[in-house]
């Protein structure tokens, strides 16, 4: 249970957020992204293609034609209206909630996020 | 342009960098976070505590450098292992350790508080990359 007051200075700045255009443009981006009918389908063409090939490689029968084949599923899903949207709206918010980390580790005097983030391959 | 520190929020008379200092300063009034400023003090004053910290350091790498290498660090393996017996031995240590474990447990669980109501990882997304992160 986190300690009362900082849940209670936690709301504006979560509000905060919440209210920002480039917040809203990012979760209306990301929501497109997971959900559009053709990019999912183009997804799903490229994670089964993608199994199919390793299996292929892994026994030495990969072509350098199936190799192009599936950069070019890469290539679509990645140009794709909806997520050239989502990765540009990505970048914003990010952009915005580093500006935000930055303000409240002045305060902190070492970096908030380096300290509280989940451990990656980084550690 | 406007300074992105300067950019308003949905309440104009706060801005974004405010609410986040504001947060800051509330962090900075907890008890872990007093206690570590404390504990982060008197390690900077005890010269034996950060040369004991630094030759532990130095005697970790070592023996790391050895496993990448595959060569024999025995030697170097029971060094580190006394040098760590001394390190839980030293309270300057043992308590910044301590009160850092404490400050990151709280940082942790207000992130998660402010992640999943923003659905997204506010520190995993802001935190500066480095290494394979790329």
């Amino acid at each position: 249970m986190l300690n009362i007051d900082l849940h209670h200075a936690a709301e504006p700045f979560i509000a905060a957020v919440r209210g920002l255009e480039e917040y809203n443009a990012y979760v209306k981006a990301e929501t497109a992204f997971q959900s559009d009918p053709g990019l999912r389908e183009i997804r799903k063409h490229f994670n089964e293609r993608s199994t199919e090939l390793q299996t292929k490689q892994a026994t030495g029968t990969l072509t350098q034609e199936e190799i192009a084949e599936l950069r070019g599923v890469q290539t679509s899903l990645n140009a794709h209206p909806v997520t050239t949207e989502y990765i540009h709206a990505r970048q914003k918010i990010v952009a915005t909630l580093q500006e935000c980390n930055r303000g409240l580790s002045q305060e902190l005097g070492f970096d908030f996020a380096s300290a509280a983030a989940p451990p990656s391959c980084c550690g | 342009m406007m300074h992105e520190s300067q950019r308003q929020t949905a309440d104009p008379s706060i801005s974004l960098c405010e609410v986040g200092e504001k947060l800051g300063a509330a962090i900075v009034a907890t008890a872990e976070y007093q206690a570590f400023a404390e504990a982060d003090r008197r390690f900077r004053r005890d010269a034996q505590a950060r040369e004991l910290l630094g030759k532990y350091q130095e005697a970790q790498q070592t023996v790391q450098l050895m496993q990448q290498l595959r060569n024999d660090g025995t030697e170097e393996a029971r060094r580190l292992e006394d040098l760590q017996k001394t390190l839980e031995a030293n309270k300057t240590l043992t308590s910044y350790f301590d009160a850092q474990q404490k400050l990151v447990a709280l940082l942790t669980e207000l992130n998660q508080f402010i992640s999943e109501r923003l659905n997204v990882d506010f520190a995993g997304l802001t935190k500066p990359r480095t290494g394979c992160c790329g």
